[in-house]
Parts: C-alpha cells; structure tokens; sequence
C-alpha cells in the first residue's frame, strides 16, 4: 500500500514542481491575460461569432438595425478618426473620408456586405464623426414620403442631419440642423416623428438639453421646444445639474419618456409626461421645466446613467402569489465607463435595476457587474465597465435577455426575467486585430499604452441577432445566442 | 492767532506720524497686496468636505499674516468632463465645472470671467459672492483649466472682498512644481 505523508509529497519532485507552476502562474498568469494578442481568440460563454465586417477601421458608436424591405440594413454611427488615421480610407471611394456613418447589409448576417459611408464631421475621436443613428420608414411618419427611408443621425456635435436612405447605398441628404454643439444619442418616434434631440444650445448652461422636435415631415422639421434640469436654462445662476446623455419614449401609448442625465457622474434618472412635455408651456422656466415631471431618482453620485431603458410592466417571480403589487414596472439603468484601467477619477460603472411602479419615488432593487477578477479587466487596458445596452423593443429578447456592453469584458447577456435578481447568462469579447486602437494612462507623466478591445454599443434585431460594434476600430461582430441564453430568448436550437 | 496756529501745525504734524505709523508699522489686513507679495506660505491640511462623486482633492490655506487676508483653497480633478477641442471657452462652461457646493451653493457672479493660464493648460477665472458659513461676506473664486478631456478645478475662499494680489498669488502656487507633480504622478494627467 503506497502511503503519502505530508513530508513525502513536500519533498516530491512533483510537488516541488506544482509548487512551481502554481507559483509562476500566480505570477505570470495575470499578466498573461493583460495583454490580448492578435491571433488570440475570442473568449465566449453562451453567444457565438456569425459575421464580422471591420468597418473600415473607424471608431463606432450606435448601431441601429432596421428591417427595409426584404433586407435588414444596419446604420452605424462613428467617432471621429484617430491621431494616426484621422481620415480612414474608404474602399468604395478610394477617398480618405472622416469618420461618419457605416452602411452595412446584414440580411446574411454570416457575410454582411458593406455598402456605403456617409462622411462625418472632420475632428478625431470625440470631436468628430457622426455618433447616432435612427432610422424610420417614411410610410410610418404621418407626412412621410412613403418611398423613403429617413436617417437621422448627428454631424459631429455641430448637427442633425436627416438623409434619405430608401437606396442604403446611395445615401441623399434632405436636411441638416445646425448651429449646435455637444449633439448625441436623440431618440425619433416613427408613429409620430416627435423627435427628442440632444443637443447643445449656446443660451443653455450645459453642454447637452433636449430640443423636442416634430420631424413627423422630415423635410421640414417644426421645433416645438426645448428641455432640461431646472438650474440648466438660460439666466439661471449657480451650481449646473448633471447634463443629459439621452432618452427613451414609450410613445404616445405608454406616454413616458425616461431620460437620463450623467455618464458616470451624478446620475438622475427623469420619468416625465410625454403628452405634457409636448403640448405644455414652451419657455423653459424651472416651473415649465418641473411641469411635465412626474418623477425622478437621483442615483449615487458615484454613477451615471448612459442609457435609461424602459422594460414595462413585469411579474417578479418571488412576487408571484402576492395580491398586491406582484406586478412592478422597471427601468434599467445603465452607467458609462470613461476611464481607462479603473484610474483614478471614476468608481466602477455597472447596470443598475429600477422599480418605477411608483413613479413619483423609482427605487433601484438590483444591480448587475463583470466581475473584475474573472478577466483581470483592470489590467488589460483601456475602459472596464459598462457603456450601453441593446434598444430594440422587439419581442425576441424583450423582458427575457439584455445585452450590454462592457468595453475590454465585451458584451454581456443578462438574463432580466426576474429584474431584481438578474444573472448573466452569457458574454463575447472579441479578438483584436491589427486595426484595434491602444488605450493609453500616464504613469509618471508619459504614456502607458496597451491594445484591448473596447466593446461600445450593441443592438439586436428582430430575426435575434446581436451587434456589437468597437470603439477601438475593431469592426461590427454578429452574434447569436447559444445554449441555455437562446433557450430564455425561445430561439430555435443552434 | 498763533496759538491756533501752532494747534492746527501740531494736529497736522501728528495726522502725518500717525499716518506714516499706519502705513508703516501697522500689519495690514485688510491690503493683501503687500502681504501677498511678500510672503505667501501654503500649507496643506484636512480636506473638509463630504465624500461626493468626484472624491477629494487638495487642501491648502494661505494665513492671513502670509497672504494679508486668509485664503482657502481647494483643488481637484474633473477627468474625462472637459471638452478637449473647446477647453474651457465661456463662463457657462466654467460655471457647469465649477465646484459650487464649496460655496455653500448660493452664489452671484461679481462680474464676468477671464482667461488665465497654468502651466500648459489654459482656462478661466470667476469670482462669486457666497454665503459663508456664519453668513458672513464670503467671496468665492472659481479657477477652471484643462487638459485635453481632463479638467482641474481650484477654488479660493475669503472673507470679504478684497481681491487685489489674490489671482497671482493663487495661479503662482497652481503653477508651483509640487502641485504640478501631484497632476501627473497622482492625477494621473
């Protein structure tokens, strides 16, 4: 009988070595996962890669996937270009273009076929490009071209631009808002075409409001007013309320709109009045500006709220057999991370779950983060944290999955049928490849740089594909869910 | 006759010694032009307020005898909320990154703001009348610079409002190596 005393198996050679694996591995192990390598794969649980394009090689922001005919196109947004490549070149052209909408045939979503760029406001990184993307068919506007397909996007900061994209490759601009700063992520109601643009108007004292427009005939858009925090408006004095990033409106159905103020800073979540914001007084006084309001929720000022993503009326689970209020309506509230390998100046930003059913006092009652150390996130450069989630309102993932994307940890599916205990369910972080931009800190002073994917925004589609897009240059991935995800979703076995 | 002479040559005689005794021997308060220019001594200490979503930054103070009137100061970083094409171009833009809770919030704008620079980064300068703390006349000033997306935000409180030979004194010690380290190695600028 071979017995193993503990002097025996400390002295063994193999214990020795073990000793040293272990050791080296504690060692070198997480420096190993510091540093993506070209060549590496994806890493994945749960979701798998259907379709890639790289966009040619430009910084990307919101996709947005719309259904045209018999084909599904996908519109892009972008940053502007790098200090390298401030004017990517475009193949279809042959011509060095800023950075500005990508045009993508997703209809095989296994070989997408790219089919045009729009060319975006000259500047790199933030200061370029042209970010946000909606899309509405014009036989849904009231006093649409029916044969059209409308495209509002941002121009940089400086517009929004509506084009017609009935042919998605022969884009035709129909008009542009100018004279603004700071645009970003506005949101087009297609049954009515009221329209909520962020903007940045110079009498206001902050870089982004709200100017709710009629675009109902998008050739001539009718201005009906402008929104914000009281404490924003012109010839208001003293400390400025968080700005906004974006919104969400129910439509007149539902006759909610849930903003959101903050990135990562001093997050308010704002649920208001449609109806009242539309048709109530125009001057923005802080009594007009609080008049349609019915209720907000002032998160930690340690977070943001990026994007502010209604999800109705749902069952909790737990809540099932009560006779009262087992039925809750909730938001999810998601923070942007905008510092690099969690340096100093930002607290972890994550997802957050808001019981709204009470409108006048919304509670968050879960959260939901990557945990840092199963990737060692801090230390593989660029952003960890989340960014934005998916905004289809289609049935296929509504209620059941969402998705967000968590910049170096890619994107993330979250299982949200029960919203105060949500769990993830599965994740996709892409491989880098040679376009994949470095993310840089200082340390002492000078420049620190590593190369890490930054997973920025995702979308799905009714068919229940996602995209997932790089703010890193990295391209457009197709996913599809897998396994026990695709089986909450009700998707057909892959 | 001469005797009211002689009164009104020795009121006179004295107003000019008394005079010269306030300008020359007396500490002046109340003129922190001189005080400054000689001896301005920062010492840091406790940074005093709350916890909020920008965390803590530096404290110093400036005591009246070194800056002729008592100077408080507070700096810290804003990261990633300045825009890095315009900086800090107006007062609205100084005014959104301002640190106004220092100021007990209530605040009046005495007059418009200016540009300054410190170091490599440029920025604007604007001063408030804030309610101190025992409702005394507290004169805030409002310090914004930037680099790139980063913004720093230094802010003075006095009592009172006796400004002149306070900016230079302040964007002096802004400038001052050890502050500018601390942006760097600590800030991480």
């Amino acid at each position: 009988m071979l017995v193993f005393t503990r002097e025996a198996i400390r002295n063994s050679r193999l214990f020795q070595c073990s000793v040293g694996v272990s050791i080296a591995l504690l060692m070198f192990g997480p420096a190993a996962a510091q540093s993506p390598k070209i060549g590496d794969p994806p890493e994945s649980s749960n979701m798998r890669l259907v379709g890639f394009n790289d966009l040619q090689g430009r910084s990307a922001y919101q996709p947005t996937v719309h259904h045209q005919g018999n084909r599904w196109i996908a519109y892009i947004g972008h940053h502007g270009g790098t200090d390298a490549i401030a004017k990517p070149n475009n193949p279809l052209t042959g011509q060095a273009e800023f950075n500005g909408t990508s045009i993508v045939d997703v209809t095989d979503p296994a070989h997408p076929v790219y089919l045009n760029h729009i060319p975006g406001q000259e500047g790199t990184y933030e200061a370029g490009g042209a970010q946000m993307t909606r899309v509405c068919d014009g036989k849904a506007l009231p006093k649409g071209d029916p044969d059209a397909v409308y495209l509002l996007r941002t121009f940089g900061g400086a517009a929004h631009e509506i084009w017609n994209v009935a042919d998605p490759a022969k884009p035709k601009l129909i008009i542009r808002l100018d004279g603004l700063k700071d645009t970003h992520k506005s949101w087009w109601e297609c049954d009515t075409g009221i329209a909520f643009l962020v903007s940045g108007v110079a009498s206001w004292r902050i870089r982004r409001m709200t100017e709710v427009y009629d675009l109902s005939d998008p050739a001539k858009p009718v201005k009906i007013r402008e929104f914000g925090l009281p404490g924003q408006e012109p010839g208001s004095a003293g400390r400025v309320p968080t700005e906004l990033h974006g919104m969400i409106s129910t439509g007149p159905s539902g006759n909610r709109i849930y903003f959101g103020y903050g990135t990562n800073k001093g997050g308010v979540l704002q649920i208001v009045d449609r109806d009242k914001l539309i048709k109530g007084p125009k001057e923005p006084t802080p009594d007009n500006l609080r008049a349609p309001v019915i209720g907000e929720m002032e998160m930690s000022p340690l977070n943001g709220a990026h994007t502010t993503y209604p999800l109705g009326k749902m069952t909790i689970p737990g809540f099932s057999k009560d006779k009262f209020a087992s039925q809750r309506d909730m938001v999810m509230i998601v923070d942007e991370s905008l510092v690099n390998e969690c340096q100093p100046g930002e607290a972890r930003q994550m997802v957050w779950f808001v019981d709204a059913t009470v409108e006048a006092k919304p509670m968050v009652v879960a959260s939901y983060s990557v945990d840092e150390a199963s990737g060692n996130f801090c230390q593989r450069g660029g952003r960890f944290g989340s960014h934005s989630s998916n905004e289809s309102m289609a049935p296929v993932f509504l209620r059941k999955l969402a998705f967000v994307t968590w910049f170096n940890a890619g994107v993330r599916a979250i299982d949200i049928r029960d919203p105060y205990h949500p769990k993830e369910v599965g994740y996709f972080i892409p491989s880098i490849t040679t376009a994949t931009d470095k993310r840089c800190i200082k340390i002492d002073g000078k420049d620190a740089c590593k190369v890490a994917i930054q997973s920025n925004n995702v979308e799905t589609d009714d068919r229940g594909y996602v995209y997932v897009v790089d703010r890193a240059n990295t391209g457009l991935h197709i996913l599809e869910v897998t396994g026990p995800a695709r089986a909450i979703a009700g998707l057909p076995a892959n | 006759m001469i005797r009211s002479a002689t009164i009104a040559a020795a009121f006179g005689l004295g107003g000019i010694v008394a005079s010269l005794f306030y300008f020359l021997a007396v500490p002046h308060g109340t003129d922190p032009v001189a005080g400054i220019a000689a001896h301005p001594v920062w010492v840091e200490t406790k940074w005093p307020f709350l916890m909020d979503e920008w965390g803590e930054g530096k404290a110093f103070q400036c005591k009246a005898a070194d800056c002729g009137v008592e100077l408080n100061l507070y700096v810290r970083s804003k990261i990633g909320f300045c825009s890095s094409t315009t900086g800090v171009a107006d007062d609205n833009e100084l005014e959104r990154l301002s640190d106004f809770d220092f100021m007990n919030g209530a605040t009046a704008a005495l007059g418009e703001g200016h540009e300054i620079t410190v170091a490599w980064m440029k920025g604007r300068l604007r001063t408030y009348a804030a309610a101190g703390p025992a409702r005394t006349r507290t004169t805030a000033i409002s310090i914004v610079y930037n680099n790139n997306s980063d913004a720093l935000i230094a802010t003075v409180i006095l009592n009172g409002r006796q400004l002149d030979g306070v900016e230079p004194v302040v964007i002096a010690f802004l400038n001052e190596k050890s502050m500018l380290l601390w942006l760097t190695n600590k800030v991480g600028l």
